[in-house]
């Protein structure tokens, strides 16, 4: 029997009031592997995930991290998933060192294990020269390092990203997408959303196209090409998504 | 997100990290710390020296006094110009003018003969014209009643002297009152009349900030979302928050009465200590003990409640207007518990906040009580453990986390149909009408009718609920039809409300009467104005005027507001049980009574469910007609039956109103409404 991917989801569906948000979103992702969510403002990205992370629960469908099920093993889904979002605010009143053993001490890590882990993350991530500085004073770039580390404190097999590059300037984004090719070649399975098409073309090994809640094609960046005929990613990023807006409208109609 | 225990070790973690965070805020420490430490002794300081300056600046004041007629009595006139007073001589007329131009402070009128007086018999009256609201002249008022005083004491004893009589003669019986409660226990009893009301206030001044910067600022700042994909559990986050509260409550509680205490008690050694407010309070170890205690358990329980209160709120703005209102909310019980005679009991020992201010004065007038401590600890612990599993539920609910994409629409009146309004009231716009007309009904109902009983009711029922209801359709252009539930019913919802509207009353007022006999038994005077008002007139004109006013009246004009307006504002947005509920609790306390509430609100439940059930008023209407019809002829249907009013309702009446009444239950809530075997017609457009 062979090891069932990292990252299963099957049928994902989800309301907000009488908006389905997610509409039976499946895909996978093994080790090794970035998956990366293309899609526009609105489109489901976030809810997916949140629901990866056990932030929302599913209406239908379900979704399985490393083998324990969303719904019904929350907490092992938490401790092998690094979870980061764009606008994932620090505590303004604490150190990133504070910040961070805060987070070990919740996870259940030794203080010794944590402290060095740390340490080895901050010069990772390149944070050591403001990591006694309240997190209040940090730049954006800056909190988003700290963030990432925070997702990676307990090593974990999984790691997803809600828009890791947003409202970063290109040094910081262009390290991060170099902190994440590195991940992948240590073997972890990285689900990322972004609607940065040149982002998503370097960096995935598949792409979803999620609009309107469903996904509209899941292929390797290449086959997207050729599935579409489009002369770049954008263009059949474009088409994707009028297409799956002609066939709404018929729905509808 | 559930399951699995509370790790200490979690808990720990997230409140030191919380304190941390709360202490390293410099705002926090200086109003928790610094502002009680510094601004009682200020104020007390300030005010102190004012007021003694103030108070001898007066005192020296040279003032003058216009004398009218004859010149005052030699020793007086002495007695005025020792205390700076100057007396000049005024006409009549002239006198009340430079009084009124301020350039007099007083005038005294002497009567003729006053000075002879000590060889008379009768009272001549010395008039003082003055003015209270200036302070010299209130002064200068006292030191001529205090001359006047002393002089009169001389001419009565002069009278007395020369009719060879004691003082004795005319001081008939003397009376001495003596306290036999120990000095500590009257100082305790002036005590419990403000620590409860302090503590409160301070506990939670200093929850207050903690409170909503934890759950609603954490929600609104997005760390929350970070914290709960840590491998954490909700009540383990709570409850390491919930520490955090209770220990800035506890240290602004602590701090604030310990600097007052310090402050008073200094400035009572300063002044001599003589006749203080703590003058004499001397309880026993054991009592501060227990007291302290009783301070724990209320920082205890306020702290969760005010967490869990702020935990509802999607912002931290809407935390605090939540707050304030539990502010006020709190401040009601703790007031109700220092009237005298309100004392703890097996009862009151379970009414969280009252249950605390309660033992305080306990300890305070009589000393502690281990049974009384034991209750109240127990409901304390019940309440807070309540109070944060709702917390732990709340806080983590998902749909909180992403707020714009399930704003509930509660205070929006666009409906499905993008922006169209809706055809009722909002339940905003229909609590801020009955909240009017509440006011309305308190001050001007009550006025309208100590005019005229019977046509005092008319007009406020039809003036102030029946026009103004129709009014607020017609503003905010409602449908009719909709926000009043004007649609028909079927038969059988008439047989079963009318089955009920004629049994209804003698199980409710059995049940009340049970109620009231049990914990809060009704003042005669109360029943006495009751019953005349229920009072029949026995000519048949007035006889159907009274029915008209007191029954028929009533059923149209309050079932339009309650379950008309208010109850169609819920439709599709509250859960049922929920707008029955508030329907009927909100019927209940319009009857603005404490002793009618039971019954109405039991009678306002059952209406409230009859036309959600049914989508029609008109069962309610006739439902509330009967019950009230019958209220009037009760007289007579108990001297038809041959009952006396002593004996109460006799257990056979009791079973057949119940029997009655249940079938008329079944028979209502057994038919198909109207409105489910019409949905599709109903809908269409007319």
């Amino acid at each position: 029997m062979t090891e069932e991917p990292r990252v299963v989801c099957e049928g994902l569906v989800r309301h907000f009031g009488d908006v389905r948000a997610v509409d039976g979103v499946s895909f996978t992702v093994s080790g090794g592997e970035i998956f990366g969510l293309l899609g526009p403002n609105g489109a489901g990205k976030t809810t997916c995930l949140r629901m990866l992370v056990t932030l929302l629960h599913p209406d239908a469908g379900s979704a399985r991290i490393c083998g324990f099920d969303t719904r019904e093993a929350p907490e092992e889904v938490r401790k092998r998933v690094g979870y980061q979002t764009g606008d994932t605010q620090l505590y303004e009143r604490l150190t990133p060192v504070e910040f961070l053993r805060y987070f070990a001490d919740l996870s259940g890590m030794r203080r010794d294990a944590s402290a060095s882990r740390i340490a080895e993350l901050a010069k990772l991530l390149d944070f050591e020269s403001f990591q006694a500085r309240q997190c209040g004073t940090l730049s954006t770039g800056q909190k988003q390092r700290v963030s990432i580390a925070r997702a990676l404190l307990n090593d974990p097999p999984v790691i997803i990203l809600d828009e890791p590059t947003s409202g970063l300037d290109i040094i910081s984004a262009h390290f991060i997408v170099e902190f994440l090719e590195q991940k992948r070649a240590d073997g972890h399975a990285i689900v990322f959303s972004t609607h940065i098409m040149g982002e998503a073309e370097l960096l995935c090994d598949r792409i979803g196209v999620i609009h309107n809640g469903r996904l509209q094609a899941v292929d390797s960046p290449e086959g997207l090409l050729r599935q579409t005929g489009a002369p770049s990613l954008t263009k059949a990023f474009i088409q994707l998504v009028d297409e799956a807006d002609a066939a709404r409208e018929q729905e509808g109609a | 997100m559930s399951g699995g225990g509370v790790r200490g070790r979690i808990v720990v973690t997230v409140f030191v990290k919380e304190l941390r965070e709360i202490l390293r805020d410099r705002k926090t420490i200086f109003l928790l710390v610094a502002v009680p430490l510094l601004f009682y002794p200020m104020l007390l300081l300030l005010i102190t020296e004012v007021a003694v300056a103030q108070k001898e600046k007066i005192e020296q004041e040279h003032a003058v006094v216009a004398v009218v007629g004859e010149a005052l009595p030699a020793l007086v006139s002495a007695a005025l110009s020792d205390k700076g007073t100057v007396l000049q001589s005024y006409a009549e007329g002239e006198a009340q003018r430079a009084l009124e131009a301020g350039e007099v402070q007083a005038v005294v009128e002497v009567p003729t003969g006053l000075s002879a007086s000590a060889s008379g018999v009768g009272t001549l009256t010395v008039v003082v014209r003055y003015s209270s609201v200036q302070p010299l002249s209130a002064d200068v008022r006292c030191r001529i009643q205090d001359a006047l005083d002393a002089w009169a004491g001389e001419v009565k004893a002069a009278r007395l002297s020369t009719r060879e009589l004691t003082p004795a003669f005319v001081e008939p019986v003397a009376v001495k009152a003596e306290d036999v409660a120990p000095p500590s226990r009257q100082a305790g009893s002036l005590l419990s009349m403000i620590l409860p009301m302090l503590v409160l206030v301070f506990m939670i001044a200093g929850a207050f900030y903690p409170a909503v910067d934890l759950t609603a600022g954490e929600r609104e700042r997005k760390t929350i979302q970070t914290l709960l994909t840590a491998p954490v559990r909700p009540l383990e986050i709570v409850a390491g928050k919930y520490l955090t509260v209770l220990a800035v409550a506890l240290a602004s509680g602590v701090i604030n009465i310990a600097s007052m205490g310090l402050v008073l008690g200094h400035s009572l050694t300063v002044a001599g200590g003589e006749g203080g407010l703590m003058q004499g309070v001397s309880v026993s170890g054991w009592d501060i003990a227990a007291l302290t205690f009783v301070v724990v358990l209320m920082g205890v329980m306020l702290s969760a409640v005010l967490m869990t209160i702020a935990a509802f709120a999607e912002t931290p703005k809407n935390a605090q207007s939540y707050l304030s209102l539990v502010y006020m909310l709190c401040l009601t019980p703790v007031a109700l518990s220092q009237i005298p005679g309100v004392e703890i009991s097996a009862t009151t020992a379970f009414i969280p906040v009252v249950n605390l201010a309660l033992v305080m004065k306990e300890i305070l007038v009589e000393g502690a009580d281990l049974q009384s401590l034991f209750l109240v600890s127990l409901s304390t612990v019940l309440t807070t453990v309540v109070a944060l599993g709702i917390a732990a539920r709340v806080y983590t609910r998902t749909s909180l986390l992403v707020q714009a994409a399930t704003a509930r629409g509660f205070f929006s009146r666009s409906g499905e149909g993008g922006g169209r309004p809706s055809p009722v009231a909002t339940p905003d716009e229909a609590l801020a009408f009955v909240a009017v007309l509440f006011l309305l009904l308190y001050y001007v109902g009550s006025l309208v009718q100590t005019w005229d009983l019977l046509w005092g009711l008319l007009a406020t029922l039809v003036g102030l609920l029946l026009v103004p209801t129709l009014g607020l359709i017609k503003v905010l252009k409602l449908d009719l039809r909709k926000t009043l539930h004007l649609r028909g019913a079927r038969w059988p919802m008439f047989v079963g409300a009318a089955l009920m509207g004629v049994s209804s009353l003698v199980w409710v007022q059995a049940a009340t009467s049970l109620f009231h006999e049990t914990f809060l038994p009704i003042p005669q005077p109360f029943i006495d104005a009751m019953e005349s008002a229920f009072t029949m007139p026995t000519d048949p004109l007035g006889h159907l005027a009274a029915v008209g006013v007191m029954a028929l009246a009533p059923a149209v004009c309050e079932e339009s507001v309650f379950r008309g307006l208010l109850l169609s504002s819920f439709r599709g947005k509250v859960p049922g049980w929920l707008a029955v509920l508030v329907t009927a609790v909100l019927f209940g306390l319009f009857h603005l009574s404490v002793f009618r509430f039971l019954g109405t609100f039991a009678l306002g439940l059952v209406m409230a469910l009859m036309v959600w059930r049914s989508g029609s008023i008109w069962p309610s209407v006739l439902f509330h007609f009967l019950n009230n019809a019958t209220a009037l002829h009760l007289g007579d249907l108990a001297a038809a039956l041959g009952l006396s009013p002593e004996e109460g309702i006799p257990m056979w009446l009791l079973g057949a109103s119940v029997a009655v009444s249940a079938v008329g239950f079944g028979v209502l809530f057994l038919a198909r409404p109207v409105w489910e075997e019409a949905s599709q017609s109903e809908e269409a457009p007319a």
